[in-house]
């Protein structure tokens, strides 16, 4: 392979690392905070990327319209895991882990059939918006303007949310929480809305990955479940709890995949998962977790 | 505690009810037509494969999201066998929980020294390795196009035989099965469950003991995916589909997880639901997530709990003697 | 604890009999099992059923079959082996259907084609693609009206030879059995034209995969002369929008069976095609012309709103030929139209049909052509579109079929 080529793959693994940080990110937000695997988080990500459609479609004579949806399609998502926090989640958080399991893949089931009843089992395309539709041309370098956009966005939304834990109040809270939840309540923190906020927060982040990554290709039935597997990898190869370690995971993940098919196309899929196997094994809780 | 009279009639009562079931069970044939039999027949299969993962997830609380790996394993085993070999049935049928039960060894060893979500995901991944490799390697196990028109005895062709044949082999693992989870073994992973760190406390392996768990539940959880191998003549790597881990959990919290005969219960609702609920719309998933949602929140025990509840708390009334609740 | 299975035995046996079929009467009933709920029922399930009641309501109309009138029971598979045989015995033990068809999976189709033939009741494959249904696996009670892999690969390899010629190929295919047997009948049936051609390199991402960029960036750096592409239904669409941002079809030669049909280019749009792809259609209607094709799509768009493709062809195509095998057989008895059907030429939509004695595969042709997009119609399509002549040059010889099924154990 040329070194150009060498090149456009390692932004093709950045690009797809920057990706499913868009997607996961929020899954392990939430189970650093709240203690839960929420099984549906790729599911909440699927419903980002049909509330963007669905808002841009039915926006397309406005001008930005794409814009506009990526502002509410995450408010949508957000809203929509509000509500099944507070009503839902909320009464097994002290149950037994296999209630928080089947309650959330419950959730998957629910949020797949709504998704399907509301917008259709066809495929759909949201339309890249101007100006990042086309490539970007370097020379013999071609590589497809939104997914530069995309990288840009894996790190602005990392530091963002660093900013947010590190200088905020709720931040501190948040880190509080990870650390030690009995303590945290007992020092007056309404641990309940806490709760919601972070849920709400992770879901956010889920609705803004559907909305970015739509454009890039379908939004279809069932693009949950691709990316589902994908997502606990990453968490757990960087830390469950752990936002620099969703973001390293990401990049090992995108890099080892762009990289794995150039030396053994078919076994591709299962580097990932042997490298999950190998976390799990030797240092459970990740690359940058905290050890439990 | 139970008075001694009390404690007999319902003895008497409780054996009296499993004999109606299974001469329930044994003259269904009679008046069932073959395809409503062959769908009571993956019932009763389901449920080996259900009460299997239940003596890891209800009696030693090891929530296990691979199940169909070691599933898939025993019935792969047992296909594997009858394709490429000319070794006798019972055998080919013997060497799937066999070789489950090994392969649970491996992933059992790696698994038990996790906990809570580390353990579950770490089972899915080794489930997961184990679709890979049945679904990648076509030269061996034909990839998805799955292995079809399994070699099983003549006497076996029917589906009425097959039914009775699946009856004696479920019937004989339920009746280990309980002899495991009354015994010394049995209680001792309860209380593992309840408390880990006490029961570590007083001298137990904990660690050993999960193994266990999860080796016989391995075991059975192979023998119901060789019963099915034999069942439909075909193997396809989505035996180890988590989706078909999701389904044995499923069943479980139906029929409910702290009762032996629960997974039974829930196995037999559940595919009797999947069949009326998929001939009206094409929503199942919807109405399946709306039940477990509705099991999760008002029936926490499951069906075989909420029954149970109620005939303890009717029999409480009777006034009987003293009794406490 | 034991109270409660029996009453969950009690109330099982009551929900078994509420749900009890009611037996059938007069009319003439057949099964059709296939995917009809997700992406892939839309759009190759759902057109098929539609396509099947077009033809059951034609007949009826006109009389029935043997004056009486053919009823169809439909079920779906959910692309899940295990559910088509679930629904298949349904279907054979308590609907006592006459046949069953459909499916779109192949593994599905597979394990329906052995349940069948141990119930000697006839199968007819109308999408699912594999050629082993028929070759390998073959067997008296199943048969074939669509084309296999065999056909499509060797109908794109000749066009492929014929427009560039190329060395080096590309191949990129779904990660499954399908993909990979088209690798193989690909360069199989290419290196007989060009004989030095080799595979240069390959990938084989999952189905339904939404991350495109690694694989398109890795085809674009190769040195390949073109590619040969497998992937099909939804993966065709996410695969043309991810490529358009890379400028790919520009760039790069890119051929597919499923490149120019009906089910992805109709939903394409104008900034996202596949340009100058050569791809393939199994019933490129704005190409063929005769009476039954012409009479047909129109009505199948009157009716369901949908262009028709392969599924719509197929199945409706299914139902005249089983009708014409029973009038030809005079009776319902399974043996005598499996007779009647071999060799039977079945006026259809794509012309005449001829089903080989020897593997029951209906010669069904194959169009291969160049993609544009103009004004003639509202999507793109493949022009200059050419089939193999005679059909038969897309499928294998009795000889290699006979020859194939005693290799396979």
């Amino acid at each position: 392979m040329t070194f150009q080529g060498l090149i456009i793959q390692l932004l093709s693994g950045i690009s797809t690392g920057m990706v499913i940080f868009l997607i996961a990110v929020g899954l392990s937000l939430v189970f650093g905070t709240l203690q839960v695997l929420n099984l549906a988080h790729a599911s909440l990500y699927m419903l980002g990327a049909y509330l963007c459609f669905w808002i841009s479609a039915t926006l397309s004579e406005v001008t930005g319209a794409f814009w506009w949806a990526l502002l509410l399609a995450p408010l949508g998502v957000a809203i929509f895991g509000g509500l099944v926090e507070v009503l839902l989640l909320r009464r097994i958080y002290d149950r037994e882990h296999l209630d928080q399991y089947l309650l959330t893949f419950a959730l998957i089931l629910i949020i797949g059939d709504l998704c399907k009843l509301a917008w259709g089992v066809d495929f759909n395309m949201v339309p890249t918006p101007w100006p990042l539709n086309g490539p970007v041309i370097w020379g013999d370098i071609i590589f497809p303007r939104y997914n530069l956009f995309l990288i840009l966005c894996g790190p602005v939304v990392f530091v963002g949310l660093w900013a947010l834990i590190q200088y905020t109040r709720l931040g501190k809270i948040i880190r509080a929480m990870t650390y030690n939840r009995e303590m945290a309540n007992a020092l007056g923190t309404n641990v309940p809305l806490v709760y919601t906020v972070v849920f709400m927060l992770g879901c956010w982040l889920a609705g803004l990955g559907g909305a970015l990554v739509s454009p890039m290709s379908s939004v279809m039935p069932g693009m949950d479940m691709v990316v589902l597997i994908e997502c606990f990898i990453i968490v757990v190869i960087g830390g469950l709890g752990s936002l620099p370690g969703a973001f390293l995971g990401s990049l090992i993940f995108g890099l080892v995949n762009a990289f794995g098919i150039l030396v053994a196309p078919r076994l591709a899929i299962a580097f990932a998962f042997i490298l999950m196997i190998i976390v799990l094994i030797v240092r459970p809780w990740g690359l940058m977790g905290k050890p439990e | 505690m139970m008075e001694p009279e009390l404690n007999r009639s319902h003895t008497i009562k409780t054996i009296g009810g499993l004999v109606a079931v299974l001469v329930g069970f044994l003259i269904l044939p009679l008046f069932l037509p073959l395809g409503w039999l062959s769908l009571v027949n993956e019932m009763i299969i389901l449920a080996l494969a259900a009460c299997g993962l239940n003596l890891m997830l209800g009696y030693a609380g090891m929530v296990s999201f691979g199940p169909a790996g070691l599933y898939a394993v025993g019935a792969y085993t047992t296909a594997l066998f009858l394709y490429y070999t000319e070794i006798p049935f019972g055998l080919a049928l013997i060497a799937g929980p066999v070789s489950a039960a090994i392969a649970s060894v491996i992933i059992g060893w790696f698994c038990v020294r996790l906990t809570h979500v580390y353990f579950a995901l770490l089972t899915l991944a080794f489930a997961q390795i184990i679709h890979t490799i049945v679904f990648e390697w076509y030269g061996f196990t034909k990839g998805d196009d799955g292995i079809v028109d399994i070699r099983v005895p003549a006497f076996l062709e029917s589906i009425t035989n097959y039914y009775y044949f699946s009856l004696i082999i479920v019937c004989i693992c339920l009746a280990l099965m309980w002899r495991i989870v009354n015994s010394p073994f049995g209680k001792t992973l309860q209380a593992l469950r309840e408390n880990p760190e006490r029961t570590e406390f007083i001298g137990i392996n904990v660690r050993l003991y999960q193994l266990s768990a999860f080796v016989l539940s391995g075991f059975f959880l192979g023998a119901a995916g060789s019963l099915f191998c034999g069942f439909n003549k075909n193997v396809f790597p989505n035996y180890a589909h988590w989706m078909k881990s999701t389904e044995m959990l499923v069943v479980c919290l139906l029929g409910g997880v702290y009762n032996f005969l629960g997974p039974v219960v829930g196995s037999i609702v559940y595919i009797l639901l999947d069949k009326v609920i998929t001939s009206f719309t094409q929503y199942w998933p919807l109405v399946l997530g709306l039940v477990v949602l509705a099991l999760l929140l008002f029936l926490k025990g499951g069906i075989a709990g909420f029954i149970s509840e109620k005939v303890s708390a009717g029999r409480a009334s009777w006034g009987k003697g003293e009794r406490n609740v | 604890m034991k109270k409660i299975a029996l009453i969950g035995f009690i109330g099982f046996l009551l929900a078994f009999f509420s749900v009890l079929p009611a037996q059938a009467a007069e009319p003439i009933k057949f099964g059709f099992l296939h995917s009809l709920s997700g992406g892939v029922g839309q759009v190759y399930g759902i057109p098929d059923q539609a396509g099947v009641k077009i033809a059951v309501d034609e007949i009826n109309k006109a009389g029935g079959v043997l004056g009486r009138p053919l009823e169809f029971i439909s079920r779906d598979d959910k692309l899940n082996p295990e559910t088509g045989i679930r629904e298949a015995k349904d279907l054979i033990l308590n609907q006592k259907v006459h046949w069953i068809q459909g499916t779109v999976s192949s593994a599905v189709a597979l394990a329906v084609s052995a349940y069948c033939k141990k119930q000697k009741t006839i199968f007819v494959d109308t999408v699912a693609q594999s050629a082993a249904t028929t070759g390998e696996k073959g067997h008296r009670y199943v048969f074939r009206l669509s084309t296999n892999t065999t056909t499509y690969t060797r109908s794109v390899a000749n066009a492929a030879a014929k427009e560039w010629g190329g060395k080096k190929v590309f191949i990129i295919g779904p990660d499954y059995e399908y993909g990979h047997r088209c690798k193989s009948d690909f360069m199989n049936a290419y290196t007989k034209l060009v004989p030095d051609a080799k595979v240069v390199g390959e990938l084989w991402p999952k189905l339904g995969n939404q991350d495109w960029t690694p694989y398109i960036s890795k085809i674009m750096a190769s040195d390949a002369d073109f590619v040969y592409c497998s992937l099909w239904g939804g993966d065709v669409l996410s695969f043309t929008k991810a490529a358009t941002a890379f400028g790919y079809f520009d760039r790069v030669k890119h051929c597919g069976q499923d490149w120019g049909s009906m089910e992805a280019l109709s939903k394409m749009t104008k900034q996202s095609y596949d340009k100058g792809a050569l791809g393939g259609s199994h019933y490129p209607w704005w190409i063929i012309d005769n009476p039954i094709s012409n009479a047909y799509y129109p009505k199948f768009k009157k009716v369901t709103g949908m262009d028709a493709g392969l599924a719509a062809a197929s199945g409706y195509t299914t139902v005249y030929a089983m009708k014409a095998a029973i009038e030809k057989a005079g009776s319902l008895n399974t043996e005598k139209i499996v007779d009647a059907l071999e060799g039977m030429v079945v006026n259809s939509v794509v012309g005449p049909l001829k089903i080989r004695a020897c593997d029951h595969q209906a010669m069904w042709p194959f169009w291969v052509g160049k993609v544009v997009f103009n004004d003639k119609h509202p999507w793109p399509y493949i022009s200059d579109a050419v089939a193999l002549e005679p059909p038969e040059k897309g499928y294998r010889t009795c000889q290699e079929i006979e020859a194939a099924r005693k290799a396979t154990k």
